[in-house]
């Protein structure tokens, strides 16, 4: 998201550069700069500048002890806070959690979703200021980051030359299949399909979501998103299915 | 062979092939009014698709339901706090 600039923090800056802004007025100020107003940092940088020229501007007498020094170590601060930290740490309280449970049923295991969320968030640390779609972006490099599953395909359906199914009859355990069984099954069948299938059966059919938000998540058209959903779900029914035997 | 010739008389364009590629739309109610019914005639004399459709909408319910067990875990407090932390000394100050 663009920060909205609004004019009432222009009149913030100069106290704030000079250090006599506190209280409310302070962290709303600091919020909106970490927040990425380009407008207001653009000019804090420009009353900074032109602050630290007013003692070259002054007659020729000492300045009282410190205090120029203060008004650089002001600045600073607020520079290293610009940094580093309103940004990132609102978007890991925020974030953290929601991606660790997509990164945990991506990978399957709490570690791995752990390690995930970590190193998610470090790739992307320097990017908080100005986003709006910023957990889609999360999950984005989430799946980014996981490696391709094991060569271990699911199969497809597969089909006679005439076009009807070549295992004939087809088994219908939609019924039979015991409750507490698919879940393990769902878990293995994830781990045959490629990351972005995972995650596109993981947050449409698992979270729900809309298929534009998903596909914007992904970096795909719908239309790809689409065909490439049919084509998991057709891996894990496969896989489930191939495994049926034993299990239901 | 008698649902085969069957499966003429009723549509001819419609294979199982076809059926499968059709059954995300049709679950979503995304086919047209014709295609959705050539694809319900063709569920009347095709055992094996009807089969392979509730097959596949167990999937999907089984994913879901994989999934909201799942959802409501989290990462605990110390886990999440030690993780900000360390992120945060590795971005330079």
């Amino acid at each position: 998201m663009k920060i909205k600039h609004a004019w009432e923090f222009e009149e913030w800056i100069s106290l704030y550069t000079l250090g006599i802004l506190s209280g409310d007025e302070l962290e709303t100020f600091e919020a909106h700069i970490g927040g990425g107003c380009g407008v207001c940092r653009e000019a804090l940088w420009q009353t900074s500048q032109a602050l630290s020229l007013i003692p070259r501007g002054l007659p020729d007498a000492p300045m009282p002890g410190g205090l120029l020094g203060g008004i650089l170590g002001r600045i600073d601060a607020s520079e290293g806070n610009m940094k580093k930290r309103p940004g990132f740490e609102k978007a890991f309280d925020l974030y953290a959690n929601p991606l660790y449970e997509f990164a945990l049923t991506l990978t399957g295991s709490e570690s791995r979703a752990e390690q995930m969320v970590e190193a998610v968030f470090s790739d992307t640390a320097f990017e908080f200021a100005e986003d709006c779609d910023l957990f889609n972006r999360l999950m984005g490099a989430a799946i980014r980051i996981m490696k391709p599953a094991a060569e271990r395909k699911s199969p497809l359906p597969r089909f006679r030359k005439d076009g009807h199914h070549k295992s004939s009859p087809v088994a219908d355990w939609s019924q039979s299949a015991r409750e507490g069984s698919l879940p393990r099954r769902i878990g293995d069948a994830l781990e045959g399909l490629s990351p972005t299938e995972r995650a596109a059966v993981i947050l449409k059919d698992g979270k729900g979501m809309p298929d534009g938000d998903v596909a914007r998540a992904l970096g795909l058209s719908r239309g790809t998103l689409r065909r490439d959903l049919h084509t998991a779900r057709l891996r894990m029914r496969g896989y489930i299915a191939a495994s049926a035997e034993n299990v239901f | 062979m008698a649902i085969k010739s069957r499966k003429r008389e009723i549509n001819l364009d419609i294979t199982c092939t076809k059926a499968t590629s059709l059954i995300a739309n049709f679950l979503t109610g995304e086919l047209d009014s014709d295609t959705s019914r050539a694809f319900r005639e063709y569920l009347d004399i095709c055992p094996d698709c009807v089969a392979f459709l509730n097959t596949y909408k167990k999937t999907i319910e089984a994913v879901q339901s994989f999934y909201s067990k799942l959802s409501a875990r989290t990462m605990d407090k110390t886990t999440h706090e030690s993780i900000k932390e360390r992120i945060k000394s590795k971005i330079p100050g």
